[in-house]
């Protein structure tokens, strides 16, 4: 199956480091690890490359083919659509948990008399407007943007190497649990939403590079959460990783002589803002398809509104919101979309495949020429 | 036409939404804080701010460090309440202004509330977003926050900055501890090292800033003198700069001042067979000789060996002093030992935890190991002998 081309390899691994960033830049889930965060954002990232590498080879032998297009290849139009729709809705809901996470944040660190509706608003809108612009927009706004995450972090972890205090990393996996427990957390936080992913990689140049593009985009994300995690850990010590509630601001806020916690602020603005995009477009994207509808456009701004909403249903205030992101809610919750699905995929799209082959064998050549 | 007209409504949603945050406040309606202290009147706290008057900071034309003299360029008010945050809303019936907490460069801790424990006071200073982590901490040493806070400077218009600047200085002298709010908090919750913040002194027209104050759990247990400090300055690498009075060798009434280049101290936990934890310190320093007062009679090369030992003896012996006091008089692990022994022997420590500072830190033996050098003479080769 022949797609028009939207994005370069290299667009690919720009979006994908935003998108999986967002959910770390300001809460990462392996500080919940202590002294063995960096351990954890190792084996997270381990297990995120099989898992990643499984959707990169469900994209790559369904031939081109889109989440849509494959889910219905694998469970019949029905099935396929139904299927569809648990896509949709998970999709609704990482962008609900993000841009409510996001809100969040700039309430509790800068604004905290802003309504949370403008802040949430006012990153759903910018949204809106990449999302509507297609995915090339999303690629070279991506482009400019999310460069500036590892440049953020170069520029506070550089700014307190005099600060670090070394005493927090020894004794190394005391405890197991908490290691394993976050390490599943961060493959489903971040490298799991890849997901998403196998709704936009039929549109890439070239099917060739999306491995290798894909890899080095896992690569920069294991640098930058590796040296987040270790340098807030020197920081703040393990001891005050169960009470500071963003370690990162913490982080920026302690460089001596200026004050840059803004360009924390910026990280989750651009990471967060890349992945409501992306959500957004997924839901649009996926629904246009499954009812037939040739333009998504008209449908982005409707879903975008979704999110504000069942931002404050799900969780009406913080302590909620903390409380999930705490318990293994989200981890759970993604079993279903981030692995059982895609299993079964792999699965039937490979029993399907050799079937195909074997009916193309059995058929005389005369009659496949004819 | 409708799509002209939705995006001018998209537009003016825009311009109101950016208009800026909420709780915008122009520079000129705030209050610039500069020093906070917390005082304890019976069951209440009091807080005092030390709050800047920005015209008279800058007509000076001083800045933040410079430029004393002149009348006050700041305002000292207190306020009682049940809690911190109560008593500093309180003062928004004293100050027209809001308080700007970000600015706070100093927050000074009374001995009388140190003592009662700091945990409960902590608390309001983390949570809230404005102030900052960054914050320097000192105790109050026989005297109130208030009193300090309140402390004119003749240097200075903003005593804040002074008081921030003299506790920097511990670079070059390491007489006190300089502790921000974060590190503060961390040797709070941290198990296996006690709590030490550097003290301020009051003097008649000033304070000095020296000395520490040593912690069990959240309570003041007792101070180190200045060469104490020293001592823990040394061992916990907090040393960058100092000048060490060590005896002439022959004339050991006579001193010579040694200027500390370089220190580094690696510490050595062991734990012998029958389970008792054993320390070692080895400390590395490097120094000039500064100043001499005696006349030097044996060669440059003897001389120098002599007041490397004398160093080494000064050295190990302010740090010796400053691990006894807090093994037999406070028993307050300040120095971080425990943490190093749950580094080493994480089962023995887990054994241990409960009783560490009380039964198990007072007993350990802990060897101090001094190897100094001695690298530069300054401008003259020997004191001048006058004839």
């Amino acid at each position: 199956m022949k797609r028009d081309a939207k994005i370069s390899n290299y667009q690919l691994a720009i979006i994908v480091i935003g998108f999986c960033y967002g959910s770390t830049s300001i809460a990462n889930p392996a500080m919940a690890a202590k002294r063995d965060a960096w351990l954890s954002v190792l084996l997270g990232t381990l297990g995120g490359t099989l898992l990643i590498t499984l959707y990169l080879y469900i994209s790559k032998i369904n031939n081109g083919r889109n989440l849509v297009e494959i889910l219905e290849y694998c469970f019949g139009k029905i099935g396929g659509k139904l299927f569809c729709i648990v896509y949709i809705l998970y999709f609704l809901y990482l962008s609900t948990y993000n841009a409510r996470t996001f809100g969040e944040f700039m309430i509790a660190v800068s604004y905290p008399e802003t309504p949370m509706i403008v802040l949430v608003s006012l990153l759903i809108i910018c949204a809106v407007y990449a999302a509507r612009s297609g995915l090339s927009v999303i690629g070279k706004t991506c482009e400019v943007l999310v460069p500036l995450l590892p440049a953020a972090v170069m520029v506070v972890t550089l700014s307190l190497l005099d600060a670090s205090d070394f005493t927090g990393f020894k004794p190394m996996l005391l405890e197991v649990g908490p290691v394993i427990r976050s390490s599943i957390d961060l493959i489903s936080n971040v490298y799991g939403d890849f997901v998403i992913f196998i709704m936009v990689l039929p549109y890439t140049t070239s099917a060739k590079g999306r491995f290798k593009a894909t890899y080095w985009a896992i690569a920069v994300i294991f640098t930058i959460m590796f040296t987040t995690s270790t340098r807030n850990i020197q920081l703040i010590g393990p001891a005050l990783t169960d009470y500071i509630r963003y370690p990162s601001h913490v982080a920026a806020q302690m460089i001596p002589g200026i004050s840059i916690d803004p360009l924390v602020d910026m990280n989750l603005l651009i990471g967060g803002g890349v992945k409501a995009t992306l959500c957004i477009y997924g839901c649009a994207k996926i629904t246009s398809e499954i009812v037939g509808i040739e333009n998504c456009k008209p449908l982005i701004a409707a879903f975008a509104m979704i999110p504000i909403v069942l931002g404050f249903w799900f969780f009406p205030d913080a302590v909620e919101l903390y409380h999930w992101a705490k318990s293994m809610g989200d981890a759970t919750l993604s079993i279903f979309p981030q692995l059982l699905i895609p299993i079964a995929i792999l699965i039937i799209s490979i029993i399907k495949n050799r079937k195909k082959k074997r009916e193309v064998r059995k058929t005389p050549p005369e009659l496949i020429i004819g | 036409m409708a799509r002209k007209l939705a995006v001018l409504i998209l537009m003016a949603a825009v311009m109101i939404n950016c208009t800026g945050c909420w709780n915008n406040r122009d520079l000129t309606e705030l209050s610039i804080l500069t020093a906070l202290g917390i005082d304890k009147k019976g069951d209440k706290i009091e807080v005092t701010a030390q709050i800047i008057k920005p015209t008279d900071v800058s007509s000076s034309g001083a800045g933040s460090a410079g430029g004393g003299g002149g009348k006050k360029s700041y305002v000292v008010v207190s306020h009682v309440d049940k809690t911190i945050f109560a008593a500093l809303r309180g003062m928004l019936s004293k100050v027209n202004r809001k308080i700007f907490y970000s600015s706070s460069q100093v927050i000074v801790i009374s001995e009388e509330l140190a003592r009662s424990g700091v945990q409960d006071y902590i608390d309001f200073i983390l949570r809230d977003h404005e102030t900052q982590f960054k914050s320097l901490v000192i105790v109050a040493k026989g005297t109130s926050a208030k009193e300090i806070v309140q402390q004119e400077y003749e240097l200075s218009k903003v005593p804040g900055a002074f008081i921030r600047d003299t506790i920097k200085n511990s670079d070059a002298r390491g007489f006190t501890k300089e502790i921000n709010l974060l590190e503060m908090a961390r040797e709070l919750a941290s198990e296996g090292r006690e709590l030490s913040i550097g003290t301020i002194l009051k003097e008649d027209k000033s304070t000095i800033t020296e000395g520490l104050a040593i912690f069990h759990n959240d309570k003041l247990t007792g101070y180190f003198d200045k060469y104490e400090t020293r001592g823990y300055c040394f061992i916990t690498n907090r040393i960058k700069s100092s000048i060490i009075e060590v005896p002439h060798n022959e004339k050991p009434e006579k001193l010579i001042g040694v200027e500390l280049m370089k220190s580094s101290a690696k510490l050595k936990v062991g734990l012998s067979t029958d389970k008792k934890i054993e320390i070692t310190i080895k400390l590395k320093v490097s120094g000039n000789i500064g100043e001499q007062q005696a006349i030097q009679e044996k060669n440059i090369l003897d001389f120098c060996r002599c007041t490397r030992e004398n160093l080494e003896k000064a050295i190990k012996k302010d740090c010796e002093n400053a691990i006894k006091k807090s093994q037999q008089e406070f028993k307050s692990d300040i120095f971080g030992f425990g943490m190093h022994v749950f580094d080493e022997y994480p089962d023995y420590w887990k054994s241990v935890s409960d009783k560490w500072n009380d039964d198990i830190y007072p007993n350990i033996k802990v060897k101090v190991e001094v190897e100094a050098k001695i690298l530069r003479t300054g401008l003259i080769s020997k004191n001048i002998q006058i004839k």
